[in-house]
């Protein structure tokens, strides 16, 4: 509970977050944003900070134990039952996303002619041996991961900003309607708050005092590599191009033709964006074993994390082979809502626990 | 140690299997295209593409430039015909004994003709194809296309390297396909370099003559087609305007053509802006350059500081007439090339809400185009 751990936990967050803001929302945003995304992801941004809170107080209640064991008694043992089993299809089909998001990606840019299958089976072979490692693995490996990444974003602005078109700033602040206000504002929240995973990391890592303020530092600075690459996107190609382009970024990028070395340097980004959905993606699977563990009393989980894994590999290999279903559910608005309400999840128990809970004995008479 | 030996294994497979050699083909099994060149095909409704290759067996560091026209020329140009330019590239490639690498592609040409014909094509290919780099430049040869991926390097090894500095020297526009692809998708127009072809006595051999290409002005575009070109003079104060215009020179004259002087400008720059008033949107282009006299010329034999002043208002004069004449042609054929749509879009919303969808049309008839120049000497050269 020291100092030192929170920042650690503010780190894993940054990356934790990282891939999927930077890689697959900024696209999303951008097909529905044209030039007023800033009032939205800055709103969602901030709406994030609530479920950051909750989590954090629901992660304080018992320091010592994960979520997951605890729960029920805040909520009782057959809806903190249902909510468990919600979060567990939620981490295995989100992962399976995950997994999916990587093969397109990699199959399109850079592994063509190499079967999506393959690909599949080496990312899950490599999750499978990340999770069983444990979240403190997942965490310390972040640590390096971070720098890498801070030190990325920070070339990459230079690579975004050579043929910015400067002049369409103004446009930025002339354009707001509340349809589309809201549109940004769902998905940059359904991104960004994520938190309820961060409930899993107890008991190998706790939430004490200044946690909520160092994983808010990381928020922050997730959501303004949001809100940049989103600007920088729009700067680079314009609403009306940047919403056909599945991957902006590497297009600015790939689009180099005279920087020399600098114009190669695609894969090394993508090596960095990869690590960061690796850590996603594992993290995910490590919260979908420790539900399903909840049911088998904390055993078995030598079977779980291979089991989830190839759950949510057998449904991105679905998706390899029903490519416009994967679109389509991707982008639906319906996904969005699911994600919003799982989300919630810290919420409904804080809201709960601090209607229900008036003092520490209060724990005591409970357990 | 049974784990250990486990995971090690474990990692040396899934390191041995993310190398990507699934997929691979070894530099020396691959043929990199540094220049296509897209034309209208000999049937309706065709397309004929060629692709310009660097031989890196030819490629001789001995020999510094192609010039002269040896025998073993260091590039390949193949040409296939198709529906597609895909099906092109495809007839193209079962031929070969490599396989086609187009992620080094730097220089894309089109004829005249296959421009007006429109280039959607070429653009939603090159939008869809992960391996094209969309910073790729764009050009457009006024004579046969043939001809201008043939031209005679030289001073280079390839053609292709003649063509990527017509686009990058700045001596003319260096619009790249990312460029059009912007432009296409606002609705707006654009300008591409114009090249033509012309015939040179070989070096090597007086009696044969070889293909020399240079910048004959630019192309505007508008809406994926060109719609007409530009002369040199007049395509340099376009380029102007877009801020990237290098050393151009330019004559002025006074005392009704007695005296006269040539500028070099040793540092252009251009923007555009707009301003909202009662009767619609006023654009004004600001053209900025400072410049030295190369040569002066003056009847009254007058030292130039005394003259400064007129030259200065002829210079101005000439400037903004070129711009008036290539900005009134650009309008007569409603092509908006210096993207003035954009300027509405960003700052004037509800008025771009009502005039985006007859944008060409709207400029053609009512866009008010005006320029203010502010030019300046730098020095008057080595004399006084």
């Amino acid at each position: 509970m020291t100092s030192n751990n929170n920042w650690r936990l503010a780190r894993f967050a940054f990356v934790y977050f990282n891939s999927q803001a930077s890689i697959f929302l900024i696209p999303e945003l951008v097909s529905t944003s044209s030039y007023q995304g800033i009032a939205g992801i800055v709103f969602g941004s901030l709406l994030g900070f609530i479920i950051l809170f909750y989590v954090v107080y629901v992660g304080k209640l018992q320091p010592a134990s994960s979520w997951v064991t605890f729960g029920n008694r805040i909520m009782g043992k057959g809806i903190h039952g249902a909510f468990v089993v919600m979060l567990l299809a939620w981490t295995v089909y989100y992962a399976s996303y995950d997994i999916q998001s990587f093969v397109l990606f990699f199959g399109t840019n850079y592994l063509k002619g190499t079967p999506p299958w393959f690909i599949q089976l080496v990312i899950s072979l490599v999750i499978l041996y990340v999770v069983q490692l444990g979240a403190r693995t997942l965490v310390y490996m972040s640590e390096g991961l971070f720098l890498l990444i801070f030190a990325t974003t920070l070339l990459i602005t230079y690579f975004y900003a050579e043929n910015a078109n400067v002049h369409m700033l103004p446009a930025f602040f002339r354009y707001f309607d509340l349809p589309t206000f809201f549109s940004n504002t769902m998905a940059t929240f359904s991104v960004v708050s994520e938190w309820v995973v961060f409930l899993f990391l107890a008991p190998e890592f706790t939430f004490g005092k200044g946690t909520f303020a160092k994983l808010a530092v990381a928020s922050v600075g997730n959501s303004l590599v949001l809100l940049s690459g989103w600007m920088f996107t729009l700067l680079n190609f314009s609403p009306h191009y940047a919403k056909q382009i599945q991957y902006p970024f590497l297009e600015i990028i790939r689009g180099k033709i005279d920087d020399g070395l600098l114009e190669n340097s695609a894969p090394f980004l993508i090596g960095v964006w990869t690590a960061s959905m690796l850590i996603h993606c594992s993290f995910l699977i490590y919260a979908g074993t420790k539900c399903m563990s909840y049911f088998t009393k904390g055993k078995g989980e030598g079977i779980i994390v291979p089991s989830l894994t190839l759950v949510s590999a057998g449904i991105a290999f679905y998706y390899t082979y029903h490519l416009s279903a994967y679109q389509k559910h991707y982008f639906s608005i319906i996904t969005v809502l699911v994600w919003i309400f799982i989300e919630l999840i810290p919420l409904y128990y804080g809201i709960v626990a601090m209607l229900r809970i008036r003092s520490k004995k209060w724990w005591s008479e409970q357990s | 140690m049974k784990t250990i030996l486990l995971k090690i294994g474990l990692i040396a497979i899934i390191l041995c299997s993310i190398t990507g050699c699934w997929s691979k083909v070894e530099l020396d099994q691959r043929i990199f295209v540094n220049g296509l060149f897209v034309d209208v095909g000999e049937e309706p409704g065709t397309v004929k593409v060629s692709i310009s290759t660097p031989l890196t067996n030819r490629l001789d560091s001995d020999q510094l430039s192609g010039g002269g026209g040896g025998k073993d020329k260091p590039y390949s140009l193949i040409t296939k015909q198709s529906t597609s330019i895909g099906k092109a590239l495809e007839y193209i490639h079962k031929d070969l004994s490599r396989q086609l690498s187009l992620s080094e592609i730097k220089v894309v040409m089109i004829s005249e003709q296959y421009g007006e014909e429109g280039i959607g094509d070429l653009l939603e290919w090159i939008k869809r194809e992960p391996d094209v780099p969309i910073g790729a430049y764009l050009l457009v040869a006024s004579g046969k296309l043939d001809d201008a991926a043939h031209l005679t390097p030289i001073f280079e090894q390839l053609p292709t390297t003649v063509l990527l500095s017509f686009a990058t020297q700045g001596y003319m526009l260096n619009t790249t396909i990312r460029d059009c692809i912007v432009a296409d998708a606002a609705g707006l127009g654009y300008a591409a370099t114009l090249l033509q072809n012309d015939k040179i006595h070989s070096a090597a051999d007086a009696h044969k003559s070889e293909t020399w290409t240079g910048i004959k002005g630019a192309a505007l575009f508008q809406q994926g087609r060109l719609k007409g070109t530009l002369p040199y003079e007049e395509a340099k104060t376009i380029a102007w305007a877009h801020g990237h215009l290098k050393f151009p020179i330019y004559s002025v004259q006074w005392d009704h053509g007695k005296s006269k002087a040539d500028l070099k400008f040793t540092y252009t720059n251009g923007k555009t802006s707009v301003r909202m008033t009662p009767n619609g949107p006023v654009f004004t282009v600001h053209l900025k350059g400072r410049a030295s006299i190369i040569a002066k010329k003056d009847a009254s034999h007058r030292d130039v500081k005394d003259i400064s002043g007129t030259i200065m208002n002829q210079m101005r004069e000439t400037v903004s007439e070129d711009f008036r004449k290539s900005i009134a042609y650009s309008q007569q054929i409603g092509a908006d090339v210096l993207q003035l749509g954009f300027l509405l879009e960003w700052n004037a919303p509800q008025y771009w809400q009502q005039v985006k969808g007859k944008w060409p049309e709207h400029y053609k008839k009512d866009a008010e185009v005006r320029v203010v120049t502010k030019l300046s000497l730098d020095d008057y050269g080595k004399e006084y």
